[in-house]
């Protein structure tokens, strides 16, 4: 069961994006938000746009499977900012804004706006999708998995995801609901 | 309809004589296949590729559900996808 015809709603992970995302990750882990942008270097303009898609995704992704797979409301998504912003000493260390990464999930994630026209700071928004993404991944991990073997299941189900047809939805919730 | 299809009540629990249960499970579900299949396709076509649908999601790992639903969102919301894109 394919998806259809023009339904390219989600990116193709590009190994080299992904490597270059990874590696930006790895200096949120470590608090060297300055070096994001050293990462990101290697990208053209297009790649760079795809690693911070694929970062908003990811974020959006550990949000709904923190919430046992439903949709967050805007509760929620309030708790989520909060919870990134104030988790571990790598968050206080970035000086994390709930309200900032609130604005970001409510408008951009999980709400119809681009993230440019919600991140107005350049600095801001190259960092910021790519450091709640990598925050996300920390604090919603599931406990036995450590947070790149979470992170590779994310991409594996993103791929999976994108090449099925869009009435498989239906089913995997009544299968995962159902008792 | 919410205590045997969506909660997962058994039929006989829910409605009573049998005779009454097996009949109203084939008409409700007979009614909900005409009234909300896609206009352009038979109720047997959609019935067709509902059985498709659950065959692969029951063959599919759970760790999907949550990307199913997100590349679901966002074919529906322009903004999101002009940020996956770039």
């Amino acid at each position: 069961m394919g998806k259809a015809e023009g339904e390219e709603v989600i990116p193709q992970i590009n190994s080299k994006v992904e490597k270059a995302l990874r590696e930006a990750m790895s200096h949120v882990a470590r608090a060297e938000a300055d070096q994001i942008e050293s990462s990101l270097a290697v990208l053209d303009d297009t790649e760079r746009a795809m690693a911070l898609g694929i970062a908003l995704i990811i974020t959006c992704y550990v949000a709904v499977d923190a919430c046992g797979a439903k949709w967050p409301n805007d509760v929620t998504v309030r708790e989520i900012a909060e919870h990134l912003a104030g988790t571990g000493t790598t968050a206080k260390r970035l000086r994390l804004d709930a309200g900032e990464i609130y604005a970001y999930l409510s408008r951009a994630v999980f709400g119809p706006e681009r993230v440019e026209d919600v991140i107005i700071d350049e600095s801001a928004f190259t960092r910021l999708p790519i450091i709640v993404a990598e925050r996300a991944l920390v604090v919603y991990s599931p406990k036995d998995m450590g947070v790149w073997d979470y992170l590779d299941r994310i991409e594996s189900a993103i791929e999976t995801a994108s090449a099925l047809d869009s009435s498989v939805l239906p089913a995997a919730v009544v299968r995962a609901h159902l008792p | 309809m919410k205590r045997t299809a969506l909660r997962g009540e058994p039929l006989n629990t829910v409605l009573s004589p049998p005779e009454d249960a097996a009949t109203l499970s084939f008409v409700i579900t007979g009614r909900l296949l005409v009234a909300f299949g896609p206009a352009a396709q038979h109720w047997w076509e959609y019935l067709n590729k509902i059985e498709e649908a659950m065959e692969v999601a029951l063959a599919a790992d759970l760790d999907l559900l949550p990307a199913l639903m997100l590349r679901a969102r966002r074919a529906t919301s322009p903004g999101a996808s002009g940020a996956a894109g770039g």
